[in-house]
């Protein structure tokens, strides 16, 4: 009855904490829309750096609390090169994407470029951008 | 672990990958094509659809008298828009939902027509033209489907129960409607993990005031079961699979089981990923049978399977079991032309006669897992039978009838009465002039018995231009109507309807 897409897994198995690195480093804003005053929860935010393993693992994911408008989620120090986001939010606190009988997700979500899939979540080519030294900012909306 | 289960999302997430949408094609001819049609040919009149918002008329003129325990709301729906900006649609289950209410009291008759404000109504009223995908169009450059209703024009059935009136489709969630002045409440929302999750439109109310429903994704071959206790609540929920299949419109319960038809047909996800309308993804599948799907009401997580002749079908009147025997009738056509041609060619002004459903009489044996059908002579659609025999043995079965044939007109032109046990009918002809919609039968609460009480409906008047709703005893219509009122205008041909007595 209740079991979980592939996304909510990944999203739960996004443990990885904030990742640094060295040289060539720049900051990724993450801006996340598409709140409204009648949601709460958390927003969770995940950051992936390469198409091998997406939606199943990631370089390192955030939380924040929802508010309406917009939330600003920063990952720091990136080295460049190419990247993919995606958020949902969290209405109940159990970390984790719910989803309906038909395995569609209850909560809003989105990916980086509003990426959508066919027949299958988005690839991370479909949600890629690229950050370079100077950093960049992404808009997510949650839908 | 179920890649599968977020797939079923984007399944429906449609055609297209790209990050921005395609340029919308210029519009094609249908629009031109219905308009000269419909100088030419008046029964064309209920397929012109109108975008008023509202429609509304008090006082109107009523012949005959209006029996005095019939009083309450006639509740109807229908798609209603048929054009969105310069795009006619290819389909007559593509438009917007518009509710009809038919409010009846001591002074008389008033009606007020509102559209559901949809979700994808909203949207498309702001960007005036076609945003989302449809039943049966092609609609270029729609937006990326996030669920069912991203495109639910919620324009089936409208239901009243335990204190609420849905707006129905079949593909996605219910809207809530206030029952007075028809605005949109939202989305319902049974719990958490059915939210977005279809919720059919020919729910079936046990004469015990429970309502069962169901709800299909067909990309996933899963089918959705819904208990809904009479206070409103939900009881029960289930999960059925069943491969191959495609859009399911009605099913049949008894007083044991849960009902379903499976004509042999599926969606093809591949057709529509790449765009094509949930129709136009539908593939019939030569040399299989229709299968019958009986659930048990009490384990709502298997069914069984049986077979039947292949056929198609939209809509079951009644059903029954006695132990190991479940009886039901439907109305069974040869093959979904219906569907696939006549309700789309119409669209664009083309009249395609074909035989309309035959009423079909089905014996299921459970202990020899075998089934057989016969069906009666007569053309008909719309089955309804008398609210206090659904799920159990009815004698009387109402329907719309075909008996006068015009070439350049589809539709009815009668209700009919059918005696189960005796094989007569009772039919009042409207005659010529009137395209008849579904009839429904209102009890009469001073009497327990079946068929005791009243037929209501609409009708179109194409000369006068203008939809009349009538009322007869339910027990003798060939007498004619107690009493009709008229409308000032003419409705958009429309589906179902229930009635909410005061």
């Amino acid at each position: 009855m209740t079991k979980k897409s592939t996304f909510a897994i990944a999203i739960q198995l996004a443990a990885a904490t904030l990742f640094t690195t060295a040289a060539q480093a720049g900051d990724l804003r993450v801006e996340v829309r598409g709140l409204t005053a009648a949601d709460s929860g958390t927003v969770n935010v995940a950051l992936a750096d390469k198409a091998e393993g997406f939606l199943k693992t990631f370089l390192a994911s955030q939380r924040i609390a929802a508010a309406p408008g917009a939330v600003l989620v920063v990952f720091r120090d990136l080295k460049s090169g190419d990247y993919a986001v995606t958020a949902f939010l969290d209405e109940n606190g159990n970390e984790k994407l719910d989803t309906n009988l038909f395995g569609m997700p209850t909560e809003k979500y989105g990916f980086s470029n509003d990426a959508r899939g066919s027949f299958g979540p988005p690839s991370f080519a479909d949600a890629k951008f690229s950050v370079g030294a100077g950093g960049a900012t992404v808009v997510v909306n949650l839908q | 672990m179920n890649r599968r289960h977020f797939l079923s999302l984007c399944a429906l997430a449609g055609a297209t990958p790209l990050l921005h949408e395609r340029a919308f094609t210029a519009a094609d001819s249908w629009q031109a094509e219905f308009a000269a049609a419909l100088r030419a040919n008046p029964y064309l009149e209920g397929f012109r659809g109108t975008s008023q918002e509202t429609l509304a008329a008090s006082n109107l003129p009523i012949e005959g008298r209006i029996p005095a325990g019939l009083r309450g709301v006639f509740y109807r729906n229908g798609p209603a828009q048929h054009e969105v900006g310069d795009l006619r649609y290819h389909h007559w289950f593509d438009g917007d939902g518009m509710v009809q209410s038919f409010r009846v009291t001591d002074s008389g008759v008033s009606h007020l027509g509102r559209f559901v404000r949809t979700d994808k109504r909203v949207a498309e009223l702001a960007a005036r033209k076609a945003l989302r995908r449809a039943f049966g169009t092609d609609v270029a450059g729609a937006q990326p489907v996030s669920s069912p209703d991203t495109f639910n024009p919620a324009n089936t059935n409208i239901v009243a129960h335990a204190g609420e009136l849905l707006a129905l489709w079949e593909g996605g969630s219910a809207y809530r409607l206030d029952g007075d002045s028809l605005e949109t409440l939202g989305v319902k929302v049974w719990r958490k993990d059915l939210k977005g999750v279809a919720f059919s439109a020919h729910p079936k109310v046990d004469p015990e005031g429970t309502l069962w429903n169901f709800g299909l994704s067909p990309f996933d071959s899963m089918l959705v079961l819904y208990k809904v206790a009479g206070s409103g609540e939900l009881a029960n929920a289930g999960v059925v699979r069943a491969p191959d299949m495609t859009m399911v419109h009605d099913f049949a319960v008894t007083s044991k089981y849960l009902v379903f038809l499976l004509p042999p047909m599926r969606v093809n996800k591949e057709k529509f990923s790449q765009g094509k309308s949930f129709l136009g993804s539908n593939e019939w599948l030569a040399g299989r049978p229709m299968r019958i799907l009986v659930v048990d009401k009490n384990d709502l997580n298997s069914a069984r399977t049986l077979e039947l002749p292949a056929g198609f079908m939209f809509h079951f009147g009644n059903a029954w079991d006695d132990g190991g025997t479940i009886r039901f009738d439907y109305l069974r056509y040869n093959d979904a032309t219906a569907m696939t041609k006549v309700f789309s060619e119409f669209m664009r002004g083309v009249v395609v006669i074909q035989r309309e459903a035959e009423v079909t009489l089905v014996t299921v044996d459970l202990a020899k897992g075998v089934a057989r059908q016969e069906s009666m002579p007569g053309e008909a659609e719309f089955p309804r039978v008398d609210p206090r025999v659904v799920g159990t043995r009815h004698r009387h079965l109402f329907v719309g009838a075909r008996s006068v044939a015009i070439p350049q007109r589809w539709g009815f032109n009668a209700v009919r009465r059918l005696d189960l046990d005796t094989g007569k009918t009772d039919e009042f002809d409207y005659g010529r002039d009137f395209l008849v919609e579904e009839h429904i039968v209102v009890p009469d609460r001073s009497s327990s018995q079946e068929g005791k009480g009243w037929v209501i409906g609409t009708a179109l008047d194409v000369k006068q231009r203008k939809t009349v709703w009538s009322v007869f005893d339910a027990m003798n219509l060939s007498a004619g109507p107690l009493a009709r009122a008229t409308l000032p205008y003419a409705l958009p041909l429309g589906f179902h309807g229930n009635f909410r007595a005061a």
